[in-house]
């Protein structure tokens, strides 16, 4: 896989990933940002333009809590996971790790016929 | 290049913004804040201030395409609003409302439910004027469309059975031939006919710099209805017809798309008509995939079965829970196939998805449409032709 995850692959998980690193503590977006990157191993980069509209959502769907708060000795935004966000981690999860392996399954199995018939008509170009 | 740049971004997006003040001044702190920090790492990553101002500002997009993210959140706040308004505060409305409906004759036409036709046209705020304030705001105002279908007890008719009165009049009465009447003559006669009578919006036609007494109405086709006749003289002059409390209302165009009026369809037919298969079937996918499969066994040499090993049950299953959990409901389904059908069929540009003004949602099997009158009576046209046509099919 490339450097980064294809955002087509992205789109459809980015409410897990901002929940799953939201649950182990709360986090402001620029920290959430962060360690969405690190967890990832700089593999997936949220952009913040992403970010902040899908942060507000969550919250709207009353999957994580908000406060302004100046503890750290700036005053920012926090957001937390909400019980209700939790919840829907674990399910959400539950069923991605279904999916996932279902997907994987099927691409092993698929991959043992692919080279057959794509080695003779269609060789894939040398740049 | 200074920091005023990240100023001029916020104040940018900020004025994109269709949020309450609060609301905007929050999210502009927020991404202020964000911003700050980000100068200040990839500083210290190297870049030169000028560079890391460009980068951070990069990385959150282009400003109308976040305001417009923002924006979508909070419709989506007051759909929801909508929705549990609707199932909870306001279920005693509903009811009253359900047993006005069962009054009416329900057969296999499209029935609209004259009683539950309401007008909703705020004087003191026409929708998006500045564009600053989302007439959707669930907290700028709220919603007065389930308040105003709630039929008036009492004596006197309620504004929603006047309204529509009077669209079933202008409809059902033929126009009279006119010979040479201005504007003023043709409200004149209008008020005999019209049980709530007419008038002209003076002011307004005054602003547009049309006269009242001018305009020279010639119509001698027989067998017309009102509406038509009205519709095609008030055309010529651009201007058209409101109804407010149940009032016929000659005014400009421009002020009857800001003004627009609130109408609830009861649409059963249509809704029922939507096929909707009843099972999302993973079964043509992983048919499909077998194939595939089969293509390559055969032409390859020695190939084992593609299918020999794998969980072809599990993977159907997994397929059809993604979809159940993830898909669209059959509500949603549904809706979305009425909605469409009605959004190219009727004025297409006018509807709030296509940059106008016009909005439609539903509620049950009840169509909740904010248009003009005008186009209401075509969509009114619309729903009993597709209703006529099942009536032609049952017997």
């Amino acid at each position: 896989m490339a450097d980064q995850i294809e955002s087509e692959l992205l789109r459809g998980s980015l409410d897990l990933m901002v929940l799953s690193v939201l649950a182990q503590s709360p986090k402001y977006g620029y920290l959430l940002q962060k360690a969405l990157s690190d967890n990832s191993q700089q593999q997936i980069k949220l952009s913040a333009g992403t970010m902040y509209p899908l942060l507000h959502r969550l919250e709207e769907a009353g999957l994580v809590s908000s406060r302004w708060d100046e503890t750290t000795g700036r005053r920012r935004k926090w957001y937390e996971l909400t019980a209700k966000g939790r919840k829907k981690l674990v399910k959400q999860a539950e069923l991605w790790q279904q999916y996932a392996s279902c997907i994987t399954r099927l691409l092993n199995e698929i991959q043992l016929v692919v080279p057959a018939s794509a080695s003779a008509p269609a060789p894939a170009p040398q740049s | 290049m200074s920091e005023r740049e990240f100023e001029h971004y916020l104040t940018l997006l900020g004025s994109m913004l269709r949020l309450r003040p609060e609301q905007r001044a929050e999210i502009a702190e927020e991404l202020q804040q964000h911003l700050d920090e980000r100068l200040v790492d990839l500083q210290a990553e190297g870049l030169s201030r000028d560079d890391a101002i460009q980068q951070a500002l990069a990385e959150f997009g282009d400003a109308a395409g976040l305001a417009a993210q923002f924006s979508s959140v909070s419709r989506r706040r007051y759909r929801r609003w909508m929705m549990r308004a609707a199932t909870a505060s306001v279920t005693s409305a509903f009811m009253v409302l359900v047993m006005f409906v069962s009054f009416w004759p329900t057969g296999g036409r499209i029935q609209l439910a004259p009683p539950m036709t309401a007008q909703d046209t705020p004087p003191t705020e026409p929708e998006k004027t500045a564009g600053l304030q989302d007439p959707n705001d669930p907290f700028a105002n709220s919603p007065p469309m389930l308040h105003s279908a709630i039929p008036a007890s009492g004596n006197s008719p309620s504004r929603e059975t006047r309204n529509a009165r009077t669209r079933q009049s202008l409809e059902e009465r033929l126009a009279p031939s006119m010979v040479g009447g201005s504007i003023s003559s043709l409200a004149d006669q209008l008020s005999q006919v019209v049980e709530y009578g007419c008038l002209i919006d003076r002011r307004r036609l005054e602003e547009a710099g049309i006269d009242p007494e001018s305009g020279e109405f010639n119509w001698s086709i027989e067998n017309s209805s009102l509406a038509t006749m009205l519709e095609i003289s008030l055309e010529e002059l651009q201007l058209t017809y409101q109804i407010r409390d149940g009032i016929l209302v000659i005014t400009t165009q421009e002020v009857a798309e800001q003004e627009l009026s609130l109408v609830i369809y009861q649409a059963d037919f249509v809704f029922d008509s939507v096929v909707v298969s009843p099972e999302y079937s993973a079964e043509p996918i992983i048919r499909q995939l077998a194939e595939l499969g089969q293509v390559g066994m055969g032409s390859g040499p020695g190939a084992g079965g593609p299918t020999a090993g794998m969980d072809l049950g599990l993977l159907q299953q997994s397929i059809e829970t993604f979809v159940k959990n993830h898909g669209p409901s059959e509500e949603q389904i549904r809706f979305s196939e009425v909605a469409n059908l009605i959004m190219t069929q009727v004025e297409p540009d006018s509807w709030e998805k296509n940059g106008g003004t016009a909005t439609i949602s539903c509620v049950g099997k009840k169509l909740v449409v904010r248009q003009t009158e005008r186009t209401h009576r075509k969509i009114r046209k619309l729903l009993d032709d597709l209703g006529a046509s099942n009536g032609a099919i049952t017997p």
